[in-house]
């Protein structure tokens, strides 16, 4: 089937997976440049297109706006946590919201990063792949028990 | 008290510049009033604190200080998360950062480093250790910064 294949494709290519959920054009515009070529990147709009997203098939990294015209980047924070397998999906949250209840209340629901908008592109690319490396660090220590 | 420091004007007449503040954020009462003295003998800064994660954040953006001092395990958010949360404003991402831990395994020093922060001293402390280092991570620029970052992250793509 055509699903497959693309599927398949996909994971013959080595690059990265990004999932990025937001539903501004032109911030999606703004990510796309920033990770250039060096990602897969998918976007979508809403926090539970995002959920089935991650439930069928696990991303190397979910990058989320707060607020999203359907659910929200906490909400979304949460739901990963407890989803299979998903536990140590680097996250990071990428908004406007730049008050230190926000930052509290995004690392208290899940968020491993949080990024604040207007997006600084080389800040940004930088921080996506040192987070990647920090949750690859994370994982065998959990893992341990540690 | 932290000392003044003076400084030329274009005008040659002296002016007495503000201390610098150093933020120092630890849930563990002791470990400040020895930070706080450390630094206070040094004689540079003025020193203000917290006591965990949150409310080290409240005084980092009310007070505006000149470097943070941090330890990474604390209620409520640790120190990993402070530093991320500096970082990733541009507002304050070349904020200085140093954190001062007990946690001492090479991965907890690599999480720091790729969070962000300058420098990661391990507790227990020497006072002079900690002085040259608040006066080495107060030199560094935000190009430097940037450069080391950029290094860091690269490294990434080699796992």
């Amino acid at each position: 089937m055509a699903a497959d294949r693309i599927i398949d494709e996909s994971r013959q290519d080595r690059r990265l997976r990004v999932l990025v959920v937001d539903d501004s054009p032109s911030e999606r515009e703004l990510v796309h440049k920033a990770l250039g070529d060096e990602y897969q990147v998918r976007f979508v709009s809403g926090a539970s297109e995002a959920l089935d997203v991650v439930r069928k098939d696990i991303p190397d990294l979910l990058v989320s706006e707060v607020d999203l015209p359907e659910g929200s980047g906490l909400s979304l924070c949460e739901a990963v946590r407890t989803s299979p397998g998903a536990r140590y999906l680097p996250i990071m949250l990428l908004t406007s919201r730049a008050s230190i209840h926000d930052k509290v209340a995004g690392f208290q629901a899940g968020a491993d990063d949080y990024v604040v908008k207007p997006l600084d592109m080389r800040l940004f690319n930088a921080r996506v792949r040192l987070l990647y490396r920090i949750k690859g660090l994370e994982k065998p220590r959990r893992e341990l028990g540690a | 008290m932290a000392g003044q420091v003076v400084e030329g004007t274009n005008d040659g007449i002296s002016a007495v510049a503000p201390p610098k503040k150093v933020l120092v954020i630890d849930d563990n009462h002791t470990i400040v009033e020895l930070i706080r003295h450390a630094v206070q003998m040094h004689g540079k800064f003025n020193v203000i604190v917290a006591y965990d994660g949150v409310q080290g954040l409240e005084q980092f953006y009310s007070e505006h200080p000149d470097c943070v001092i941090v330890d990474v395990k604390m209620p409520r958010m640790d120190g990993y998360q402070v530093v991320r949360c500096i970082r990733g404003d541009s507002a304050s991402a070349h904020t200085p950062l140093i954190i001062l831990s007990a946690m001492v395994e090479e991965d907890d020093q690599l999480t720091g480093l790729l969070s962000g922060v300058d420098e990661y001293l391990a507790k227990p402390f020497k006072p002079s250790v900690l002085c040259a280092t608040l006066d080495r991570v107060m030199q560094i620029t935000p190009e430097e910064r940037e450069r080391r970052m950029t290094q860091l992250a690269s490294g990434a793509q080699d796992q």
